[in-house]
């Protein structure tokens, strides 16, 4: 009987533990996932902080908008500094700081800077802090500076104009420094060089829509709307608070799930869809990461040096079904610039060697005397790309239809990174990099194709020299049009020699939110430059 | 008196220098270890979408002390140690001194909590299982102590999680600082706890039930038993006092075992404690972060086994004398 009551007394513990474990819960955001785009008005619900989940924190350099450069950073400082000019989703180039940009000689830029602008803590943006910025950044950059290495001077014309002048036409300038995410920020001058290290890291001073209220490392990166911001009206929130669930993306949907969080990204597209039966909305896919795989035609015994045998192996992939099976449909197909570069032309039906044709395949290689080829592709297999893993195995099944036996080779991403950081030799010949969309279309294509890029393959190579002589047109020409129309023939030049396999492209991330956010939707940057147009039902 | 204090001075001295040179040994142990794993810290400073130039990650593999000599490297490290300064991490801008100060108090937590849990499981449950030895009462909680010990706490965790969020939805992931709000800290950290103390409670029951049925066959308890005394009262009385002294022992070193091992759960539950921290630390190839974290989770284990030994001769005078 004893016996009895005392189990009966633990088992009451533990369920009344369950309990009091649950109690106070917040329910789901199972609402009718209309957190729509663009909204009226008088509607518009002012103040109100924003729950956003995120498997992780800024990374490296924490948020010293010179020190920083990973994503998981700059996606943070865009919300807290600002570039001089920005582009919209249609690639065209918009007023950020800079109200006015004049090019009077193809070596001279100029720009005006916008009036009555102050940074966070209330100081006034001057002509001086702009100067400052791009001299520094310079400085921190050396010669690796790809918009400034060209640099002759800047200087203030007057209070409100600034005026660059290069030794060189540099044709990417605009559209590398109008990148939200691409360092080329303006920052308050006396600020910086006051704060030590730990405080640029943490802290911010900048124009932009918020500003960093506070940081605990693991926990959560809490953003304060900027009182003084210079666009009237905006932000709407009070602030933003990014939670941190640990790199865990499963408990980062249990955060959604559980109506802990207003707004979330996921890097795994099957998660996201699952979010999204937990009634959040989807935002608008930006597909601004291609997936490559990069060759070295001179390893091993240099199989992938006929051009037949790299035909045949992009002919044997069959990109739909990769779309369909290894992204769960979460995909597009894609040149080495990814579908995000909305002024260029896309991949279709006749781009060369896209389209599945197993037969041609085999015909190709057979002419190749490879028809019984082996070789390997060398990928990132750390548990945050099991999303490429399957697409690699699916790839590799492909290509066995057509007798290629393709080894996958996964090490840790460290050592892919070292391939593109510091143009480590290839360790196959195949290397699966993800790329994300850059600031230029161009520089897409530098590190690999240019002779002087720290990875390339292709010196010597006659497959490539049509390539590389685009590639060195468009890297002159300093008409946008012009420049756009050599950039397509370069793709397709690319996609016919196959001097890059380029499989799919994906969205870097799947932004998701609740149907009580308004305002939100993605950017062609995954940036998520629309938060400061977004509101909260409160 | 005076000689048996005497013993156990020379005892704990014995003890406490050994503890001191493990720790040493430990310090350079940890130190070599993160390098030998591959992985560069300033990796994470690269990014497909923007490379720092060459000349920058030289700057900041200088500013960074990377370009030195190991040993100088360890030297400074250690020397800091001393003065109680775990450095700055190399991949985000804190203190990992700071880093622990915060994390600790949540693995402390989960784990004190968690061993609360699994005694006041483990002792009624263990004490049943031994006084009715053989009875189904044993078998059933025989049975159920196995299947906790077999099922890994994680993937009680992950079921937990999963079929919460596709049913009740409750708030069960997540972390508040107990200073933030006591009852929100408690009532989060109670299903992880919950988790984590099953298969503990587990381990305990089969201990003390063990050492129970060893207990009633003792020839003290013979005698006791013919002198009138029930099973019961045997247990309750005289057995649950003598097991305790080894299940104190075994308590002691989970508690320290569970601070540095509650990796996964911490992930399942989104807790930012000090598994967390390691492995994130170690996906970084943040060295004095993993370090640091590796060195605190050794020296509480190392303590914890060092206050069990002091405490020995305490309770048995015996092995002081040795």
């Amino acid at each position: 009987m004893k016996t009895r009551r005392t189990i009966a007394a633990i088992a009451g513990l533990v369920l009344t533990s369950l309990l009091v474990a649950g109690c106070g819960s917040t329910g789901a955001g199972d609402g009718d996932a209309s957190g729509s785009v663009g909204s009226d008005a008088s509607s518009i619900q002012k103040g109100g902080t924003l729950i956003w989940g995120s498997r992780s924190e800024p990374g490296n350099g924490g948020l010293d908008p010179y020190v920083a450069s990973v994503y998981r950073s700059t996606a943070v400082l865009a919300l807290t500094y600002e570039t001089l000019v920005v582009k919209n989703d249609s690639g065209k180039l918009e007023p950020a700081l800079a109200t006015k940009w004049e090019q009077p000689d193809p070596t001279t830029y100029r720009f005006t800077i916008r009036d009555g602008v102050k940074f966070s803590d209330g100081s006034a943006l001057t002509i001086d802090d702009v100067v400052w910025s791009f001299k520094h950044h310079k400085e921190v950059n050396g010669a690796g500076d790809e918009a400034l290495a060209n640099l002759k001077d800047i200087k203030a014309v007057d209070d409100h104009t600034v005026e660059f002048t290069f030794t060189e036409a540099v044709p990417s300038f605009l559209n590398l420094i109008s990148r939200r995410t691409g360092g080329y920020f303006i920052v308050k001058q006396s600020w910086y060089e006051q704060a030590d290290s730990k405080t640029r890291q943490t802290q911010t001073v900048g124009t932009g829509p918020f500003t960093v209220e506070e940081w605990n490392h693991g926990v959560d990166l809490k953003l304060a709307k900027n009182t003084h911001y210079w666009e009237k009206g905006v932000p709407y929130l009070d602030g933003i608070d990014f939670k941190v669930t640990g790199g865990d993306e499963q408990t980062l949907l249990s955060l959604v799930q559980q109506g802990s969080v207003d707004a979330a990204w996921f890097w795994d597209s099957e998660l996201a869809a699952q979010a999204q039966n937990a009634g959040f909305t989807k935002g608008k896919d930006q597909f601004t990461s291609a997936r490559s795989i990069w060759i070295d035609p001179n390893y091993g015994n240099g199989a992938l040096k006929d051009v037949r045998v790299r035909r045949a192996i992009s002919e044997a992939i069959d990109r739909e079904q990769l779309i369909k099976l290894g992204a769960n449909g979460e995909g597009a197909l894609s040149f080495a610039t990814p579908p995000a570069f909305n002024e260029l032309a896309k991949p279709n039906d006749s781009t060369p060697y896209y389209k599945y044709d197993p037969d041609d395949a085999k015909k190709l290689l057979k002419q190749a005397g490879a028809d019984n080829l082996t070789i390997s592709i060398t990928y990132g297999s750390d548990a945050s790309s099991q999303t490429d893993v399957a697409i690699l195995q699916l790839i590799a099944k492909q290509l066995s239809k057509v007798g290629v036996n393709l080894k996958l080779n996964g090490v840790p991403y460290s050592e892919v990174q070292n391939v593109f950081t510091t143009g480590a030799d290839f360790p196959s010949e195949l290397v699966w990099v993800v790329g994300t969309k850059g600031a230029d279309a161009a520089s897409s294509y530098h590190s690999w194709l240019d002779d002087s890029g720290k990875v390339s393959h292709w010196q010597g190579n006659a497959d490539a020299e049509k390539a590389k002589s685009i590639l060195a047109q468009a890297r002159k020409e300093t008409d946008a049009t012009k420049r756009a129309k050599q950039l397509d023939q370069l793709n397709t030049e690319v996609a016919d020699k196959v001097l890059i396999l380029n499989p799919l492209a994906t969205p870097l991330n799947t932004q998701l939110w609740s149907s009580k956010v308004h305002g939100f939707s993605t950017d062609s940057e995954d940036a998520r430059a629309n938060l400061k147009y977004t509101w909260i039902e409160h | 008196m005076p000689s048996a204090f005497r013993a156990y001075g020379r005892y704990a001295v014995r003890k406490l220098g050994s503890t001191v040179f493990v720790l040493v040994v430990l310090s350079l142990i940890v130190f070599l270890m993160v390098r030998l794993v591959p992985g560069d810290p300033l990796a994470g400073y690269y990014d497909t979408q923007g490379i720092p130039s060459d000349t920058k990650i030289a700057a900041l593999r200088a500013q960074l002390g990377l370009d030195k000599p190991w040993p100088v490297q360890y030297a400074s490290w250690f020397g800091a140690l001393l003065h109680g300064d775990f450095g700055d991490s190399l991949t985000q801008p804190y203190s990992v001194g700071s880093q622990i100060a915060k994390r600790l108090p949540y693995s402390i937590e989960l784990s004190v909590l968690s061993t609360l849990i699994a005694l006041a499981i483990a002792i009624p449950f263990g004490l049943v299982a031994g006084r009715r030895e053989g009875a189904w009462q044993d078998a059933v909680i025989r049975a159920c102590s196995f299947f906790a010990i077999a099922m890994p706490s994680f993937v009680i965790g992950l079921a937990i999680v999963l079929t919460n969020s596709r049913t009740l939805r409750l708030r069960l992931v997540g972390a508040v600082s107990f200073a933030q709000d006591p009852f929100d800290n408690l009532r989060l950290m109670l299903a992880p706890a919950l988790v984590l103390a099953f298969p503990f409670a587990a381990e305990l029951i089969r201990y003390l039930r063990a050492n129970v049925i060893e207990d009633l066959k003792r020839p003290y308890a013979v005698t006791l038993r013919a002198k009138g005394l029930t099973r019961g009262q045997m247990v309750s009385g005289h057995s649950l006092r003598n097991s305790l002294i080894p299940l104190s022992t075994v308590v002691g070193l989970h508690l320290a075992a569970l601070v540095g091992g509650t990796v996964v759960i911490e992930n399942v539950f989104s807790i930012p404690g000090m598994g967390q921290f390691l492995i994130q630390s170690i996906n970084a190839a943040d060295y004095p972060s993993v370090q640091g974290a590796v060195f605190v989770i050794g020296v509480i284990f190392i303590a914890m086994n060092l206050v069990i030994e002091l405490l020995y001769p305490v309770i048995n005078p015996r092995i002081g004398e040795v």
